[in-house]
């Protein structure tokens, strides 16, 4: 618009200009009337008043209605300072712009409650999910796992997003109930087993495509039989050792025969011992909740198979019952060599009499357990409690049995998008892969394992889940490799062995691509381990010093460091040269490299062992 | 041969042990109740105590509380009996300070050998 009108303004000015020039070419010609003198004046006069009216239009209207236009567009509110040329104009465009930002900003608030009430609602949804007592698995179209709770990962080992459903339970009873579902039942009960042999019971419900599968753990709750087992122990206790010592007037055949017998006796009541100690509760209580109301060092973030009610009130007696003694009792967890952990009670000052403790646990500690003892409680868990003492100090030891497989006890684990993310293929955004990272005692065939971690992707996204563990090597672990990884002698210590420790990293990377940094190496090492533990990795293998190769050639730099650092990713100082550390790298290593490798044209698993081949010379290939 | 002191209520198993230890050919002496138990093995300073758990009074435990509490009495081992077997009664006896610790039921074989651990 201000072209148009300095073009305008223009057009008058070369007009005056025009005037005022042919005036002074009759002055120059000789002329001298008054005629021409009006019109050379009148042509100067009107050169000027046109630049002083254009100026003005060009300041107070057209920059000014130019500005309003820019923020009604932009949704500023325009400065009315600016705008008073341009009568009402100005303020109407103002009032036009507060509204629409009114507007702006109620809606803003209003997606923001929203957005805030979903999260609350998906927040208490997975609370509930994930306190549900019984395990939940939900399954897509084909078969593969999109969602579970903590309970089902508790139930079934190897349980983790994208696996098919099919191959965690033995498949007959599936199908069967999966036909049930198809001749138009709604939900069916089936019973079926673990690929482990745990039987268990449970409802199938068909839901939109896929299936959700409800699971009871399937042992029966049976009444203790204390009464018979204290009767076959007082029997037994005087009967063997008697017969025992009895021979001469008894025929021999008789004498083997009451021996025989009263030795099945003995047997009998170990086996019913032995079932009855091992009979901790099926509940899981997080340690924050045993610890609760406690004073207690560092907690770290366990779970126990444990009652929370009965034990947090027992350990609150005891606690109350130390400090009418005058202690301070501080409660922390500690290794345990054969219970995994204990509680302990820890204290300056004088320990505890036994009979005196044994007389505390005759109390009823739970309000909502009025008849069952201290003791009681203890039995239920398959636990006991002593005094110890070291030097001043002084405490009191329970040990009792961690919870499997949940180490905060909380949680679902889900990923309702996977359904929709079309069938898996070999692509490399589409594989299930797990990546993980060893430490070891040193670099050589002869080291072991000290540490795994592992992380499970579907689909190019991490799922979120995670595997971690220390590992017993059986050996010293040398201080050059402490140096590097941190890890020593004391803190595997209690950790699992190989065999335990290998056998639950199969359950996490069973049906999945195996990604290692330098994965040879680390491949070494659970290949090697075969003989002895007899788990098996046959997984397909990717190693990303290979996929750096193919992306950035051979003659590169492929450390874990410079690889990272040619992707733009920031690996913590602390966290470098740890199992989790490092795969945390590695995995989003990878996920960065799958488009830089698809722009060479690589974006299936095929591919990646066919070009391989260019690299074998230099780079071994992991795949068997 | 050596100097054994039973620490048993029960008279039935008292009176096997007795009866085994002495064709055994151990010199040995019974108590039946846990009072008075710690001040007997201070007197008699015994090689070895069959220390039951469950004793009117005070209990197998409290007496190997009270045992190890004293440094002078360092050299007397204790073998725990206890009808309640279970691991956990175990590792509580050689916690408190128990040498050796033995389920009933138990065989004369167990027992034997147990002792002779104790006693070698």
């Amino acid at each position: 618009m201000r072209r148009r009108i300095l073009m305008l303004f223009l057009a008058a000015l070369v007009a005056a200009l025009v005037l005022a020039g042919l005036a002074l070419w009759r002055v120059v010609q000789g002329g001298q009337d008054a005629v021409i003198q009006a019109a050379m004046i009148a042509g100067l006069g009107l050169l000027g008043l046109m630049t002083a009216l254009w100026f003005l239009f060009d300041r107070h209207l057209a920059r000014p209605l130019e500005s309003l236009a820019g923020a009604l567009r932009t949704g500023r509110v325009p400065d009315l300072a600016q705008a008073r040329h341009l009568a009402d104009l100005g303020p109407a465009a103002r009032d036009a712009a507060l509204a629409r930002e009114r507007s702006d900003q109620a809606l803003a608030q209003a997606l923001q409650d929203h957005a805030a009430e979903t999260l609350r609602e998906k927040a208490s949804l997975e609370a509930i999910l994930a306190d549900f007592g019984a395990g939940a698995v939900m399954a897509d179209a084909r078969g593969r796992v999109v969602f579970y709770n903590a309970s089902a990962a508790r139930l079934l080992p190897g349980l983790a997003l994208d696996r098919a459903l099919d191959t965690l339970l033995t498949s007959g009873a599936l199908r069967a109930a999966q036909m049930r579902l198809s001749a138009g039942a709604a939900a069916t009960d089936l019973t079926c087993l673990t690929v482990g042999g745990v039987r268990l019971s449970g409802r199938l419900r068909a839901i939109d495509d896929g299936l959700l599968l409800i699971l009871r753990d399937g042992a029966v709750q049976r009444p203790a039989p204390r009464d018979m087992l204290e009767a076959l122990r007082r029997h037994a206790s005087t009967l063997v050792p008697m017969l025992d010592a009895l021979d001469g007037p008894i025929p021999p055949a008789l004498a083997q025969a009451i021996r025989a017998e009263g030795q099945g006796l003995a047997n009998a009541t170990r086996s019913l011992s032995r079932i009855m100690a091992s009979d901790a509760p099926g509940t899981v209580a997080a340690l924050t909740e045993l610890a609760a109301g406690l004073e207690a060092a560092d907690l770290p973030p366990l779970a126990f198979r444990a009652e929370a009610a009965s034990l947090n009130a027992l350990l609150l007696l005891l606690d109350a019952r130390l400090r009418a003694l005058g202690h301070t009792p501080v409660l922390s967890v500690r290794p345990d060599p054969d219970d995994q952990m204990r509680l302990v009670l820890d204290w300056r000052g004088s320990p505890v009499p036994i009979d005196l403790l044994e007389g505390w646990l005759t109390a009823a500690p739970d309000p909502g357990q009025p008849d069952v003892t201290g003791a009681e409680i203890l039995a239920r868990h398959g636990t006991g409690i002593w005094p110890e003492t070291d030097g001043a100090r002084a405490r009191l030891v329970m040990p009792l049995a961690l919870a499997q497989g949940v180490a905060d006890g909380s949680g679902v684990t889900y990923d309702f998008a996977l359904a929709t993310r079309g069938a898996a293929s070999s692509r490399l955004a589409d594989l299930t892969c797990v990546v993980f990272d060893t430490e070891t005692t040193g670099l050589t065939d002869r080291d072991r394992i000290v540490q795994i971690a592992g992380l499970r992707l579907a689909r190019g996204r991490l799922t979120g889940e995670r595997f971690e563990t220390l590992v017993n090597p059986g050996c010293p672990i040398p201080p050059a490799s402490t140096a590097i990884h941190h890890i020593t002698d004391a803190m595997v210590a209690d950790a699992p062995d190989l065999t335990a420790a290998l056998t639950a990293f199969r359950h996490f990377c069973d049906d999945s691509v195996l990604i290692a940094h330098n994965a040879p190496f680390d491949m070494g090492f659970l290949r090697r381990a075969e003989a002895q533990t007899g788990t098996r990795f046959d997984n397909r293998v990717l190693d990303t010093v290979l996929l750096s190769a193919m992306v950035w050639g051979q003659s590169e730099v492929h450390t874990l460091d410079a690889l990272t650092e040619r992707l733009g990713i920031a690996i913590p100082p602390e966290a470098r040269h740890t199992a989790m550390g490092d795969t945390i790298a590695t995995a989003q290593a990878y996920l960065a490299l799958i488009p830089a490798l698809e722009a060479k044209g690589i974006t299936r698993f095929e591919e990646v062992v066919a070009k391989a081949r260019d690299h074998r010379a230099l780079i071994a290939d992991a795949n068997r | 041969m050596a100097d054994i002191l039973v620490i048993e209520d029960e008279d039935n198993i008292a009176t096997a042990l007795d009866f085994l230890l002495t064709r055994d050919g151990h010199r040995h002496d019974r108590i039946a109740t846990g009072r008075g138990a710690v001040d007997r093995i201070r007197q008699t300073r015994p090689d070895l105590v069959l220390l039951d758990v469950m004793l009117p009074e005070v209990s197998g435990y409290q007496i190997v509380q009270d045992v190890r509490a004293d440094p002078d009495l360092a050299g007397v081992r204790v073998l725990m009996m206890t009808a309640r077997g279970s691991v956990v009664e175990r590792r509580k006896g050689l916690a408190l300070g128990a040498d050796g610790f033995i389920a009933k039921p138990f065989e004369l074989a167990e027992l034997r050998a147990e002792m002779a651990r104790l006693l070698s």
